[in-house]
This record gives C-alpha cells, sequence and structure tokens, in this order.
C-alpha cells in the first residue's frame, strides 16, 4: 500500500517537473515545497487504543512526526526490521502508529505532519469511544456488504462510482443512529446514507444533517440484518474522500437551549437530542424523528476564555468570529456542542410571535435564544428605547452551523391621533457585507449585523425569518447590546500565488535560510471598534523574527513577515499572533485564532465548490529549514519607521541580497495608505540596490501603516538537500561498520540507490519564488506648520495645497 | 456492426414459427397485442333504433330557456330558434330543420327553413313550430327597434365580423406586426386598438362615410380590390350590410354606457345523439344591461374530436361515425362556452368486470351511457407485467412471475400492488418522472451537484410518501441553496418571472397559460389580468450569488408583492387563477399563499391536474388530453372520473402511493388489452387497456435484465439502472434513439414515445444490442451453461420476457431449434434476440 502511495507521488511529482523544464510557457507553480497533509487514514482512533494511520499528501520527504492538538495524542513513526544489526529499523514513510490516551475527550483534533519541508497544514483526527475497525475494499456491492458490529466506528473511503455497503444486526425496538462523518473531517466526500433492510425496503436516507454530513435516526422495526450504503453524492471518490461511520445507539445532542449564557455563570438549559439517558419527549424533531430533552445545568468559564474559540468540533470558516466553548454531555460520550458567551442577560423567545400584534416584549439590552421552527415562521420582538439610545443586534445562526438565512427588520411603532397605530421601518438587514474573504477561507456570512440609534423615545418592533425555510428547527441568538467596542483575529497561511498562477490550497508556513514567508492577519471589528491594531508575533524560534505591524484604522487586514537569519536552525512548532490595541483606556491583546484552506478545487471543477472551504484550526503554525536557503533576499527601508509629512515625498531605498542570483527584480510595494500609488520598480541585473519615490499628497489618511516589497525570481532550486544530507550521512554511518560484509554489500546497495534518489531529485530546475521584504514602517504625521517670517517657502506658495507646485 | 450471417439465418425460422415474434413495427402503436391478434374490431351491430321512435311531443325555444320571450333588437338582428322533439321514451331529437315554420300576426318576422328568425317590423309574434305529423309547438318574439337604425357598436357588433372571418387571426392581420400594412389585435382583444387602426391610420382612406361601399376595407373584403385573403365577404352578406351601416354612421366606437360582453351561453348545453345525427345549437352573448344577442352565426365552433364530429357556420353540429363523447368550443370575443354531445355506441351493457371502487363506478357508468361493453379482466401474467412496469419501472423476474402465478389468494394482485409501492423502485420509476419536468437538467459540469442533490430529494420525497401539497410546496416556496434544500434547483432552471408562472401553472394546476402573457387567451378565460395577478405571487423572488455561482440561494425579499399588466399598467396583487386577490403581508414569502392556495379543498386545479397526470401514466391517456393543459374547452372524457378521483386524492391527504393504490386496484386497470366486438376503436373511455410502447429507460432496462447484460453508465456505481439516472446528462444512443427527454420544458410531451426506423435497426442489429446477447455473462451463456432441462430453461426465458410460460408451439419451436445447434450458446441467443424483437416485449399490454 505504502509502496503504491509513493509511487504515484513520485510520478505525480515528475510530470510536473518535466512541465516545467520542457513548458516553459506554462504558468509554473512557482512555490518551493511544503508539507501538506491531504489525508489522514483513518482519520481517528479509540480513545486508549493505538491505531495505525497512513497519511498522504505533497512534499512529505521525511515525514517523521505527527504534532496533534492535544497532548494525549501521540504518533510514532512505524519501522521496519533493521535491515543491519546495530542499525535502527528504518521508517516506514508515511506510516505511524497513533496512540490515544484515555482520558482524551471525544472530539475532533488537529494533526500536522513535521518533515524535512516544514510542518503541514492541519487534518482532523477524532477521537471516539466506540470500537473502531477499518473498511475492507471489497464491501461495493450489496451482496458483498461488510458486517459491523453495533456500537462501532467504521473508517472507510468510497471509491468513484462506487457505493460502500455496510451490514449490522439489530433487534426491534433500537433506536439506531448511524452517523457520518466526513466534511467534519477535512473529506472531499459529500456524502449520503442510505438504510435497507433485509427485504430490499429503504427505511431511510440521509444527506446533509449537520453541516454536509448525514445523521440518520432508524427505530428498527424488527430483528434483523440492515444493510447501510455509502456514497459520495455524485459517486465521487479516492483516497481523499474518506469518512468515519458511526452506527450505534449511544445518546446523541443535537442542541443545548439556550445555545449562550453569561460568562462565569451557571445557568439553566435543555439538551434536546437522542437517546439520552434519563431524557423525556419534546415536541420539536428532525425529519419525523422525535427528539428527547433534558434540563441540565452549564458551567460557563469565565475570564480570558470569554474572548476565545475553542471547540473541539468542526468550525468552518464562517463560525470564525464566534466566542464560545466545548460543551459535552453526558461528560463521557455523545457529541461536542458550541456554547457561545452572551454579551447581555440570556432570554428565551416564546411563542405565539408570529405575528406584528403578537410581538414578544424584551427589555434590551439583552440577548435572545430562539428558534426558526418550520417554513414559515416568523419571530416578533418588541422593546422600548429613548432617543438616542444605541444597541448593536448581532444574530448568530449560520454562525453556528445552521444552513440558514437569517433576516432582521426593527420598525418604530407610533399612533397617530386617532390612537391608530403607525409603523415606519427604521432598518433592514440581511447578508453582513464582509470585505474580509481570504482565498480559501471564506469569512461573508448570511448572519445580519446592525447597529440601531433609536431617533426617538418609544416602542420598536424588530421581526426575525430565516429567507431560507426549512422544516427543520434552527436555533438562533439575537443579541441587542449596548456598544462594546473589541477586536478579534485570524490568521491564515495563504498559499502565494504567483502573478500567472493563481490558486488556492491548504499551506502552511516554511521559512529557507535568508528566506521570509508571509502570514495574513484579518481582523473583525466588533461594535463600531475603529482603532489601530498592532499584529505581533511570540514563541518564534531562534533565528526567526516578524516585524510588529499595523492594521489601521478603518482596514481589516495585515501581513506578518517572518524573515530568517543566515544561521536560522530547523525547527518546526506553534507559535502565537497577538493582536493589540486601544479600547477605551485600556490595552487590550487578543490571542489570534487560527484558519486554514481545506482543499484545492478539485481539477473537474471549474471554481470551488462549497466543499473547498476553510476552517478554524487549534493552533497556529511555523517552520524552519537550515537545508536549504534562498539566493536572494530583498528589503526595504530599515528596521525603524519611515516618517513623512503631507505634501512630502516619501523616498524608501531598496535593498536588495544576491547570493547566486543575479537576474533583474521587479518588485512592487503593498500596504500604501488610500490613494497612494507607486509603479513597480525593476531593479537591473547585479544591481543591489534602488529607491522608491512615491508623493504623499494632502488628503492622505494620517496614520501608521505598514508597507510589503513583493516580487518574483526563476531560480535554479535544488529539491530535497535535506534529504540529500541525510542520505549522505546514512551512508558515512554505514561505511563506518565492518561486521557482516555480506549484509554490508546489500545495505550498501541500497544506500547507493538512495543516494541517487536524492541526487536526481536535487537535480536544479527553475522554480517561480515569491519573495516578500520585512515590513517597513511608515509613519505618516501631519503637515509641518509654516512660518513664512523664519523660513522661505519651500514647498507651497500661500493659498496653494501643499504639495501641488 | 450487423449481426453475423449465421444470426440472420437462422432467425427467418424462429420468427415464422414463434407465433410472437412479428418483426418489430414500432410504427403503429397498435391497440391489439401481437400475441393475440384479434380480428379488426368490426362495426356494432347496435341498433340505431332511436329514429324510428315515435316523438311524442315538441318543444321551441327561441330565447335562452324554454318558455321565455326573445327580444330581437334592430334591423340587422337575427334569432335561431331550436326545435326538440321528445319520444315516449324521454329521448331528444332536434328537429330544427324538420319542421314547418309559421309566425302571428305576420309581417313582424320571416324565419327560414333553418329556423332562422330575421325582423321586419316592431310588434309581439307568437311563432309556431309544425311537424310533419301535425305536433306544435310555440314561442314568443318581441321585435323592437326596426324603424330607426341603432348606432353600431364597435367592440360589439364589427369585431366580431373580423374574428369570424378570420382577419383578426395570428396568421392574417392579428399577426404582432399585422399584414401588409393593416393590423388588428388578435382575435380582437383589443378593440380600442383595433378602432385607431381602422379609422385613424392609412391616412383615412380605409373608410369613407360618405361613400360606404367605396371603403378600401369593404372593397378589400369582397375582393373588389385584390385581397391576399381573396373573397371574404359576399356583397350580400348580413356582415356586409352591417360594416356599411357602421361607416355609415360615421363609424361610431360607442360609447361608455353600452352595454359590454360578459359571458357567451350555448343552448342546448348537452345531448345524447346518434352516430351521424344533426343538432343544431345556439349562442347567446350576454350583456352587461342583462340583454341578450343570439351571437349563433357569429361564433366560432371547434370540437374538441373531429373524428367525431363536425360543426357549420351556421352552429349545426353533425356526428360523425364514432361513437363516444365531443365537445364543441363555441368562441366569441373571448367568451368561451362548449355544447356535450354524448354519441352511445348502443350495445348490451349488461355485464361488467366487477366495480371495486370509485373508478370502476365512473368508468362502468360512462360506458353504460355509450352502450359499449368493457373487455374482460386481463390474466395474471398480463397483469403483473403491466402492473410492475407501470409502478417500478422494470419487468417483473421469472421468480416474481412464477410465485405470483402460483398464488392462489383472491387478493394476490392487490397484495401485488402494495409490495411494489413499498419497492424502492416506485420511488426511483416516478423520481425519474417528475425529475424530468422538473426541468432536473445538468446545463453545464457546475451543475451535476445540484442535479443530482435534487434529483435525490424527489427520489426519497416519494419514498417517503411525502403528501403530494408538501411536495408541491418544497418547490414552489424553496428557499436556501441547493446543497441545503436541494429543491432550489427548480429555480435554478426555471430562471425568470414567466417562465415559473408558466410551469408552475402547467406542472400543477394542468393549466397552460402562456398566451396570456402576451394577449387574452384564445381558447380559455384567462387574461392578461390573470396571468400578471398569478406572477405577483413570484414577484418577490430573490437571488443571492453564493461561493458557487452556480448555486445561487433563493429567498424571499420582503415587500409587498405584486406584478403590473403590461397592457394595462395596473398593477395586481398576487392572485390565484379564477381567485380572489391574495392578501400577502410585505413580510411573508407570497409563495406560501400560493401553496395555500393551491392545496385549499375547493381549489379546481390543483388535485385534478395531478389525478390526471398520474392517470395518463397509467392508462396512456389522459382523462384530460394532453394532461396539461385542461380547459373549459377541453373537457374531461369523463368528468366523473376525474372528479370522483380527485376527491378521493385530495381527502387522502394528496397521499400519492394512495393513488397509484385506487388506480392500480381498479377493474379499470385490470381489463384485457384484447378488444371486444366493440371497443377496439375506442380510445378514451377507458373500456379496455391502451397498450403502449415502454419509454426509453424502462426499454433499456428491460434488455439489460433479459439478456443478463447490465449497461454501466459513466461515473455511476455498478448496477445503476436507466431509470435511476439522475438527470438526461449521461450519455446513451440507445435512450435517446427511444426518445429520453432533455428535461427542457415542463411538458412530459418532451419524452417522445414515436417509432423510427433507427429504433427498429438499433434493437435488430446494433453492436450494442449483440454485444449484450452474446457476452460471456449474458442470460444466453448462462442458460448455455445451466444443467437443467431445455424445456425448464425455455420456461424461464419466457416468464422474464413475456411474464407467462411459453405455447406449446412457441416451446416446440425453441426447443427444435437448440436442440439442432452446434454452439448452444448462439441458439440460445438467437432465441433471446427473437424474443425481445417482438410487440409483445416492446410494450405494455
Amino acid at each position: 500500500m505504502t509502496h503504491r502511495i509513493t509511487r504515484h507521488r513520485l510520478v505525480a511529482r515528475t510530470l510536473l517537473s518535466l512541465a516545467g523544464w520542457t513548458l516553459a510557457a506554462l504558468p509554473a507553480f512557482g512555490q518551493l515545497p511544503t508539507a501538506q497533509l491531504l489525508s489522514v487514514f483513518p482519520a481517528g482512533g479509540r480513545q486508549g487504543a493505538p491505531v495505525e494511520v497512513e497519511i498522504a499528501g505533497a512534499d512529505l520527504e521525511g515525514v517523521d512526526r505527527l504534532d496533534f492538538s492535544h497532548p494525549g495524542i501521540k504518533a510514532e513513526p512505524k519501522r521496519a526490521a533493521p535491515i543491519l544489526a546495530g542499525l535502527p529499523g528504518e521508517a516506514v514513510p508515511n506510516r505511524f502508529v497513533v496512540s490515544v490516551a484515555a482520558d482524551v475527550p471525544p472530539g475532533l483534533y488537529d494533526v500536522r505532519a513535521v518533515g524535512r519541508f516544514g510542518i503541514s497544514n492541519p487534518r482532523t483526527f477524532a477521537v471516539g469511544r466506540l470500537a473502531e475497525l477499518n473498511e475492507e475494499a471489497t464491501n461495493i456491492s450489496f451482496d458483498k456488504a461488510m458486517t459491523i458490529a453495533l456500537e462501532s466506528i467504521v473508517n472507510g473511503r468510497t471509491g468513484a462510482g462506487a457505493i460502500d455497503y455496510f451490514r449490522f444486526a439489530a433487534r426491534k425496538g433500537q433506536r439506531v443512529l448511524l452517523e457520518l462523518w466526513a466534511e467534519r473531517l477535512d473529506s472531499r466526500l459529500d456524502g449520503t446514507l442510505s438504510l435497507v433492510d433485509a427485504a430490499g425496503r429503504e427505511l431511510g436516507h440521509s444527506r446533509d444533517a449537520i453541516d454536509r454530513d448525514p445523521l440518520m435516526d432508524v427505530e428498527i422495526p424488527a430483528d434483523g440484518q440492515y444493510t447501510i450504503a455509502v456514497y459520495d453524492m455524485t459517486y465521487q471518490g479516492g483516497s481523499d474522500f474518506f469518512y468515519r461511520l458511526a452506527v450505534h445507539t449511544g445518546p446523541h445532542v443535537d442542541f443545548v437551549f439556550p445555545p449562550c449564557g453569561a460568562p462565569a455563570s451557571k445557568a439553566p438549559a435543555t439538551v434536546f437530542g437522542r437517546n439520552l439517558p434519563g431524557g423525556s419527549p419534546s415536541a420539536t424533531g428532525f425529519d419525523g424523528r422525535p427528539l428527547a430533552q433534558l434540563p441540565i445545568t452549564v458551567d460557563y468559564p469565565g475570564g480570558p476564555h470569554v474572548a476565545q474559540l475553542d471547540f473541539a468540533g468542526y468550525l468552518p470558516s464562517r463560525s470564525v468570529w464566534l466566542d464560545g466553548f466545548s460543551f459535552r454531555w453526558p461528560a463521557d460520550g455523545a457529541n461536542n456542542y458550541l456554547l457561545t458567551y452572551a454579551a447581555a442577560p440570556v432570554v428565551l423567545e416564546h411563542e405565539p410571535n408570529d405575528k406584528p400584534e403578537a410581538a414578544q416584549r424584551l427589555t434590551v439590552p439583552c440577548e435572545l435564544a430562539g428558534w426558526f421552527a418550520g417554513v414559515d415562521d416568523a419571530d416578533w420582538l418588541q422593546f422600548e428605547a429613548r432617543s438616542g439610545q444605541a444597541f448593536w443586534f448581532q444574530l448568530n445562526c449560520q454562525h453556528r452551523g445552521q444552513p440558514s438565512d437569517p433576516y432582521l427588520l426593527v420598525q418604530r411603532v407610533t399612533r397617530d391621533a386617532q390612537g391608530k397605530e403607525q409603523v415606519t421601518d427604521v432598518g433592514e438587514v440581511d447578508d453582513e457585507p464582509s470585505s474580509n474573504t481570504l482565498p480559501g477561507f471564506p469569512v461573508s456570512s448570511a448572519d445580519p449585523v446592525y447597529r440601531f440609534a433609536a431617533p426617538a423615545d418609544g416602542t420598536y418592533r424588530v421581526l426575525v425569518r430565516d429567507l431560507a425555510s426549512s422544516t427543520s428547527p434552527r436555533p438562533y441568538t439575537l443579541a441587542i447590546r449596548e456598544p462594546q467596542p473589541d477586536f478579534r483575529l485570524v490568521a491564515v497561511p495563504i498559499y502565494p500565488s504567483t502573478a500567472k498562477a493563481k490558486t488556492v490550497k491548504p499551506w502552511s508556513l516554511l521559512v529557507r535560510r535568508g528566506g521570509t514567508v508571509m502570514l495574513d492577519v484579518v481582523a473583525f471589528r466588533r461594535d463600531g471598534f475603529n482603532g489601530d491594531i498592532e499584529v505581533s508575533a511570540a514563541g518564534l524560534p531562534k533565528g526567526i523574527t516578524a516585524r510588529p505591524v499595523i492594521i489601521p484604522s478603518g482596514q481589516t487586514a495585515a501581513n506578518l513577515v517572518f524573515e530568517s537569519a543566515a544561521d536560522q536552525p530547523t525547527w518546526a512548532g506553534t507559535i502565537e499572533v497577538l493582536g493589540t490595541a486601544l479600547l477605551g483606556q485600556e490595552k487590550v491583546t487578543r490571542k489570534a485564532r487560527s484558519g486554514t484552506a481545506i482543499w484545492s478545487p478539485p481539477a473537474s471543477q471549474r471554481k470551488p465548490t462549497p466543499l473547498v472551504s476553510g476552517r478554524l484550526a487549534h493552533t497556529i503554525v511555523l517552520a524552519a529549514t537550515a537545508d536549504e536557503s534562498l539566493p536572494v533576499k530583498i528589503e526595504l527601508g530599515g528596521r525603524d519607521a519611515i516618517e513623512v509629512a503631507l505634501g512630502g515625498k516619501l523616498q524608501v531605498p531598496i535593498k536588495v541580497t544576491r547570493s547566486g542570483y543575479n537576474d533583474a527584480l521587479t518588485l512592487t510595494i503593498e500596504g500604501l495608505p488610500g490613494k497612494l500609488k507607486a509603479k513597480p520598480l525593476t531593479i537591473a541585473a547585479g544591481k543591489n540596490e534602488g529607491q522608491l519615490v512615491i508623493d504623499v499628497p494632502a488628503g492622505t489618511v494620517l496614520g501608521e501603516y505598514s508597507l510589503v516589497l513583493h516580487g518574483e525570481a526563476k531560480i535554479n532550486y535544488r529539491r530535497d538537500e535535506g534529504g540529500l544530507r541525510a542520505a549522505n550521512e546514512y551512508k558515512a554511518r554505514l561505511d563506518k561498520l565492518t561486521a557482516d560484509p555480506k549484509a554490508l554489500t546489500a545495505a550498501k546497495a541500497a544506500a547507493d540507490k538512495r543516494v541517487a534518489a536524492a541526487m536526481a531529485a536535487a537535480k536544479p530546475k527553475p522554480e517561480t519564488v515569491v519573495l516578500y521584504s520585512p515590513p517597513a514602517r511608515l509613519k505618516i504625521t501631519a503637515a509641518p506648520v509654516k512660518t513664512p517670517a523664519k523660513t522661505p517657502p519651500a514647498a507651497s506658495a500661500p493659498g496653494q495645497k501643499p504639495g501641488a507646485k | 456492426m450487423v449481426r453475423s450471417p449465421r444470426f440472420f439465418a437462422c432467425c427467418p425460422l424462429i420468427l415464422a414459427v414463434c407465433a410472437l415474434a412479428v418483426p418489430i413495427a414500432l410504427a403503429a402503436t397498435t391497440s391489439s397485442k401481437p400475441a393475440a391478434a384479434k380480428s379488426p374490431a368490426t362495426k356494432p351491430a347496435a341498433a340505431q333504433a332511436a329514429d324510428s321512435e315515435p316523438i311524442a311531443s315538441l318543444e321551441l325555444t327561441a330565447a335562452d330557456e324554454p318558455g321565455a320571450v326573445a327580444v330581437l333588437s334592430g334591423r340587422d338582428c337575427r334569432q335561431q330558434l331550436i326545435v326538440t322533439g321528445r319520444t315516449a321514451k324521454g329521448r331528444l331529437l332536434d328537429l330544427t330543420g324538420k319542421v314547418a315554420f309559421s309566425s302571428q300576426p305576420s309581417g313582424l318576422v320571416e324565419i327560414d327553413a333553418s329556423g332562422l328568425v330575421r325582423p321586419l317590423a316592431d310588434g309581439q309574434a307568437t311563432i309556431e313550430a309544425r311537424d310533419s305529423r301535425g305536433l306544435i309547438a310555440r314561442a314568443r318574439v318581441d321585435v323592437r327597434n326596426c324603424r330607426g337604425d341603432l348606432a353600431v357598436n364597435f367592440p360589439n357588433e364589427i369585431v366580431p365580423v373580423f374574428t369570424k372571418f378570420g382577419c383578426n387571426s395570428g396568421g392574417c392581420h392579428g399577426k404582432s406586426g399585422g399584414q401588409n400594412g393593416f393590423r388588428l389585435s388578435l382575435l380582437g382583444f383589443e378593440p380600442t386598438e383595433d378602432f385607431e387602426h381602422l379609422v385613424k391610420e392609412g391616412r383615412g382612406r380605409r373608410l369613407f362615410p360618405g361613400s360606404p361601399d367605396e371603403s378600401l376595407l369593404l372593397k378589400k373584403a369582397v375582393n373588389a380590390v385584390p385581397h391576399g385573403g381573396g373573397q371574404r365577404l359576399a356583397h350580400d352578406a348580413h356582415e356586409y350590410r352591417l360594416l356599411r351601416r357602421w361607416i355609415a354612421q360615421g363609424m361610431p366606437y360607442g360609447t361608455p354606457q353600452d352595454p359590454t360582453l360578459q359571458r357567451i351561453s350555448v343552448y342546448p348545453r348537452e345531448r345524447s345523439m346518434q352516430r351521424h345525427a344533426r343538432q343544431q345549437v345556439r349562442v347567446l352573448a350576454h350583456y352587461s344591461d342583462g340583454s341578450m344577442q343570439d351571437v349563433t352565426r357569429m361564433a366560432q365552433y371547434e370540437p374538441n374530436n373531429t373524428e367525431m364530429a363536425e360543426v357549420a357556420a351556421s352552429g349545426a353540429v353533425t356526428t360523425l361515425d364514432l361513437s363516444g363523447d365531443v365537445a364543441v368550443m363555441a368562441r366569441y370575443q373571448g367568451q368561451v362556452a362548449v355544447f356535450h354531445a354524448t354519441v352511445p355506441l348502443g350495445a348490451k351493457t349488461d355485464h361488467f368486470p366487477p366495480t371495486r371502487n370509485v373508478i370502476d363506478e365512473a368508468v362502468f357508468a360512462k360506458l353504460k351511457t355509450l352502450g359499449m361493453p368493457a373487455s374482460g379482466v386481463c390474466d395474471d401474467g398480463s397483469f403483473i407485467r403491466r402492473v410492475t412496469i407501470d409502478i417500478t419501472g422494470r419487468l417483473p423476474t421469472a421468480e416474481e412471475t412464477r410465485a405470483f402465478l402460483a398464488d392462489k389468494s383472491p387478493s394476490k394482485r392487490d397484495a401485488l400492488v402494495d409490495r411494489l409501492l413499498a419497492d424502492g423502485g416506485y420511488a426511483d420509476y416516478f423520481a425519474n418522472k417528475w425529475s424530468v419536468i422538473l426541468r432536473n437538467k445538468r446545463r453545464d459540469p457546475g451543475y451535476a451537484h445540484g442535479t443530482f442533490a435534487f434529483h435525490d430529494w424527489i427520489r426519497d420525497s416519494l419514498n417517503r410518501n411525502l403528501p403530494y401539497d408538501q411536495f408541491v410546496r418544497s418547490i414552489l416556496a424553496a428557499s436556501g441553496e441547493v446543497s441545503d434544500n436541494p429543491a432550489v434547483a427548480w429555480y435554478r432552471e426555471v430562471k425568470d418571472v414567466e417562465q415559473e408562472v408558466e410551469d408552475a401553472a402547467q406542472l400543477f394546476l394542468g393549466l397552460r397559460i402562456q398566451c396570456a402573457r402576451c394577449h387574452h387567451h384564445p381558447f380559455e378565460k384567462w387574461s392578461q389580468r390573470d396571468y400578471y395577478g398569478f406572477a405577483a405571487f413570484f414577484s418577490r423572488v430573490g437571488r443571492k450569488i453564493t461561493a458557487d455561482p452556480s448555486e445561487p440561494r433563493v429567498f424571499h425579499r420582503r415587500g409587498l408583492a405584486s406584478s403590473v399588466n403590461p397592457k394595462s399598467g395596473e398593477t395586481l396583487r398576487p392572485t390565484g387563477l379564477g381567485a380572489a386577490p391574495s392578501d400577502v403581508s410585505p413580510e411573508r414569502d407570497p409563495r406560501q399563499s400560493l401553496v395555500d392556495w393551491m392545496a385549499e379543498p375547493g381549489n379546481p386545479f390543483f388535485a385534478r391536474a395531478l389525478v390526471n397526470r398520474y392517470w395518463k401514466h397509467f392508462f396512456s391517456r389522459g382523462i384530460v388530453e394532453p394532461e396539461d393543459d385542461m380547459r373549459v374547452t377541453n373537457p374531461a372524457s369523463n368528468p366523473e372520473l376525474l372528479e370522483g378521483l380527485s376527491r378521493h386524492f385530495a381527502a387522502s391527504g394528496f397521499d400519492l402511493k394512495e393513488l397509484v393504490r385506487t388506480i392500480c386496484r381498479s377493474t379499470t386497470y385490470q381489463l384485457s388489452s384484447d378488444p371486444n366486438d366493440y371497443n377496439a376503436s375506442d380510445k378514451q373511455n377507458f373500456s379496455r387497456f391502451y397498450p403502449r410502447r415502454l419509454a426509453a429507460e424502462v426499454l433499456l432496462d428491460s434488455l439489460d435484465a433479459v439478456s443478463g447484460s447490465p449497461t454501466s453508465f459513466g461515473g455511476l456505481p455498478a448496477g445503476t439502472r436507466a431509470i435511476q439516472l439522475p438527470d438526461s446528462g449521461v450519455n446513451s444512443y440507445f435512450l435517446t434513439v427511444f426518445g429520453r427527454p432533455e428535461a427542457s420544458s415542463a411538458c412530459e410531451c418532451e419524452r417522445s414515445q414515436d417509432a423510427n426506423l433507427a429504433q427498429s435497426l438499433h434493437l435488430l442489429n446494433s453492436a450494442e444490442v449483440q454485444g449484450k446477447l452474446t457476452s460471456g455473462t449474458s442470460t444466453a451463456a448462462r442458460l448455455a451453461g445451466d444443467k437443467r432441462p431445455l424445456e425448464e430453461k425455455i420456461r424461464e426465458l419466457y416468464l422474464s420476457v413475456y411474464s407467462r410460460p411459453p405455447a406449446a408451439d412457441e416451446l416446440a419451436l425453441a426447443r427444435a431449434h437448440i436442440e439442432r445447434a452446434k454452439v448452444p450458446q448462439q441458439a440460445y441467443e438467437d432465441v433471446v434476440w427473437a424474443l425481445v424483437n417482438t410487440k409483445e416485449f416492446l410494450f405494455t399490454h
């Protein structure tokens, strides 16, 4: 198996390289190799049990470490028997034995592969409490269904144009849940489940019950054998189409209501779910299957947790701005449910409120927990406000994973002279417009955000509706809070597309000696917060630095650039990205969240499908390699901020440090404020210096900005010099050994082969790399006040605009 | 690739001796199944006795009801008399042309032999009709306004002339650009425009009030000046006089106080007629002031079945050679009324098969009225084959058939229907049907995700037996994204309001209202006002672009739902067809109100449209045909059947499986397709089962099943059958050649059931079919290696292909052929090939 996958990867890479060599006109995918993890199979394991996994991806050379986001999960490379006494057994490429400690709570964690090309993007690794087994590949016809037991999880992968079948025995009256995990595990599978009884009758069918993953809930009609069909919606398949299918009679939590509570409080709530021990029937259900309910008390954390999102479950990129935590009930089982912190006293929605005249009375501020409960449900609310009072409305439903399209209408209610009610619209909000979308990490949202300012004392009415109406209940929260200006950050490594080849893929940061890498940081400004946010990195290893950058007022993004010193050692690990800003009088620091793209758009599709989306990860990581270095480095200004006054000229020196790269470079500057423009600057072949000159006219917004220089260079790249070095070292060790000449000969032959392969791989070939300078700080200050008597006019005559000469 | 010479050499033998193996002639959708080639239905020997029955009394009507006084107002007015004779047995016969008329006092009116009364002088007269045996009937008329002429009213009197003579038809001056510079509104729906064109256009040369006969309008009409349309009027015609008088009066338009046309009525409304009999009808126009005018000779007539009746311009209906029901539409100025004639066959109908439910009651009652005996109940083999194909879109297997034939239970047919309805095949087959008319179409590769999801949703809804009103609501009021709510895929394909209006009306109401988008519907009451009032339901459909541009998000845009009638500029509220405007708040999605209206118990279209659509699925012909063109002027062949079954369907909570169950359990559905002596030419009364060719997908699946060689479809799992394909985006020459639809419209007519040479050739000698017959895993290969006795294997073949055992001669022949063969597999291939190239295989019967 390993051999096959490895060979395939080699073939693929050779083809790519050939394309680079022979078809120079084609846009080369320019980036130097960086470990990319596409699948881990099986994508999970059981508490307290070891599991052998196989990883697949790109640029996974020398991967000997898997990093998990939970310390209780560890992996060791799977080792083959030593070929020579005295030598350790060779690691079997891409195979690991993962051990999950018994106390790791069930949930979803991140795993990253660490090898010579750094630390990869994350993939999800699930921890469960049920027995696990892997699918047999022969189960692709009904007759050859694989037999599995109830209360187990089977790990599988669909084949193209194929259906996987599983068979289990169940007894009459059992409430069996079939839950397929695929999208939530970073799989490309758009899973579909169907359950058929022994007579061939379909008992149930499920597609997108939880996100895009199916959940089937069946009351077994008679003792007997039942067959599950698992397939991709459009019958696609392959190693990227992995899944976990849980078949069990244990508890499943659908909702906790209210899904929010005050920080540092013990709050009563109701769990809605299936097979809940001690549950009683509820009035709600899905697809005709009733849910049980059970009163509980939720312990909401306080302190710094309140500004964090700490969830051991699937969080698509659109959920990035929630603050909340994983809640699990009962503690030893069931699934994680995301609870959020309420910004105001929690109020529960109560029906009937479908008509304006039956609007539910609220006292604001508050946070309403409600339901969209059917195709035509309209929730009308009403509150009193005084003239000038301002509130922020924030509705969270789609963010909570519901496929909803919420909508808000705010009206003012008055009475005319006859006492007749008059209604005027005050505000109407649908989707939140977002300029924050990053490639592969969409954060635009259907959840409305609205600033309400009462135009007069009086009564105000709110309509909450779901425009994507559904028969299933969908819980939401609506905060109506006094302004609490704040911000959140997310850091997402974006694949650096060259000018000619734009693409999206899961990406990670690997900095080579003398080089730089860039990390996109996006801010969510809450409740009108508009101050500067200084973004910096912490926890960096020796030899790596990142100059702090500014997200200026009015903007939402900045780029952190990590630069490597000439003596930087090889390293891979977790770092922190921090944002600091002045909230009122208080200087507040927030930790950035981590985001990742999940897939490249499949080649067969001309555009990203909804399945190619981003998600939140648990950690921000960085790697550095001492094995490779870049032959060129660009710098913009120095470490000190460049100051320029309105009306002045910005003159920034550009420095190119060459160590083997002598071609011309065309460089553009990014991050200039407002309307400032600079033409690309070309540094001629062999030259090392240049200067950008930019006029800073009056009217430029004052403030501090971060500028980055950007360019592309075609270099001759020796792939995997680390691999070559390792092969040579290995051979050197062998040379020292004298015992057993026969085995030595065989081992030597293998080592020669390995060296030859590494040599071939390291043959130079043209590649395009994207370069970034470390950021320079630009400070634009107010134009200096000129006193004609003391200083003769230099730039502006009186009455003229500064800089208008 | 053609069959090997070996194949052709042996085939004539097989064909000659297998009584069934008539070389396929798909061209004829024959009504008798080949296996039991009955002699062609002979003319019934039923007595046409009514003519000889003596008339017991006479009745003369001049006005809208017997006994009323007819008012004749104005010199150019005309009134049709109708004389009806009643026999002792209560039969009614038209005697209008067979009596002598006279009037008292004389000089007030003149009456011609056809019973047409013209006024001569003011006064009240009594008209008398006397038959040859001296029976007398009388009626009174009141003649007014004969002295001075009344002012002509343009919309009420002149425009109908243009309609009557086809001047304003779509092929002539009525087309949008007019004809040779002269334009009239289509069928006169816009009299003010017509008035403008006539009186003000062409620099006034069309009309000369000073010398009316010199008017170009009249000179063209009588072809005195060369006229592309030839002579339309004679100099002495009533209409010529009317036009001349209007011109002489200075071309008045009429005044706002003038009465306007409200409706028309036809008398009599229905009659039982014999074949080759005549019935005069009278058409009255009813005006807003309560007045009436006889427009019998101005109306236009059209029978819905031209094989059954023809109508003269005078309004005389003549039946032809066939018996059954015929409806004659009378059309006048956008108003329609219908005369229904029943032409009984008159055969003895004492013995009907057992009546099992509402269907049989209505069908057999109708057949009794028609005097048309039903065929007998079909045998078990025919039933299991027919019902398995019709419910699940596949052939029964040999084992299923064997077990069914052996089953002695009296309720085994009902049990079979229930079993098939519980089978996933039911959902497969009906999802295939719905997916096509819901236009589930892969427009480009990016659509595949949505089309798969929508097909899956349809199939699952049917499998779960989602009530039909909820099914329709899920589609028409769909919101969200395809991934979360696949039914919004309908809005992806049906993109603009017009398409939404027209598809919704055609699919769920059985109404084609396309015409009313631009002008009043020519054969229906639907006006642009109706069309745009209906369109208002779709006026708040919004679409948002999502991450995937090929999957937009559909939503309700808040606001007052309305739509503007482009002709009048009037703003219309959402209004169900023929209903009062709905009161929808700006916050509510009007599409929900639309489905509320549809699913109301009293909705006249919703349940009927579905029942009729499903009826056609099982009986090849709708109770109204075409099934989605239901209108007053295209009445049901059995209104009680449509009404009764619709009521049953609505009362069941729109339970689709219950409807199928009711249909398939009825004796009517289980009648034999073999005609008896009387019903061979019946095409609409369901006196027997009408055979039809298998649909393309069913045929391919059947061929796969019989040959043992399944077709594989690219990208889909092995074992996927043609009826399970998610959309028409899966290539298959076989399916194309046999008429698989492309899902481009809401009409089931897109599926072609026609026959052509390519189909015959494909079945006879294509590489595809030969491959299926001769593959290593084919049925032939399996049987050749099977150690069972030969006879048993032949029996199994017949059971799997025809759902019946072979007849003795068939068995002997097949046996001889196989025993003679040097290569047994080839002999089996020959037999399978011969069996599938027969009508018995290709048709459901």
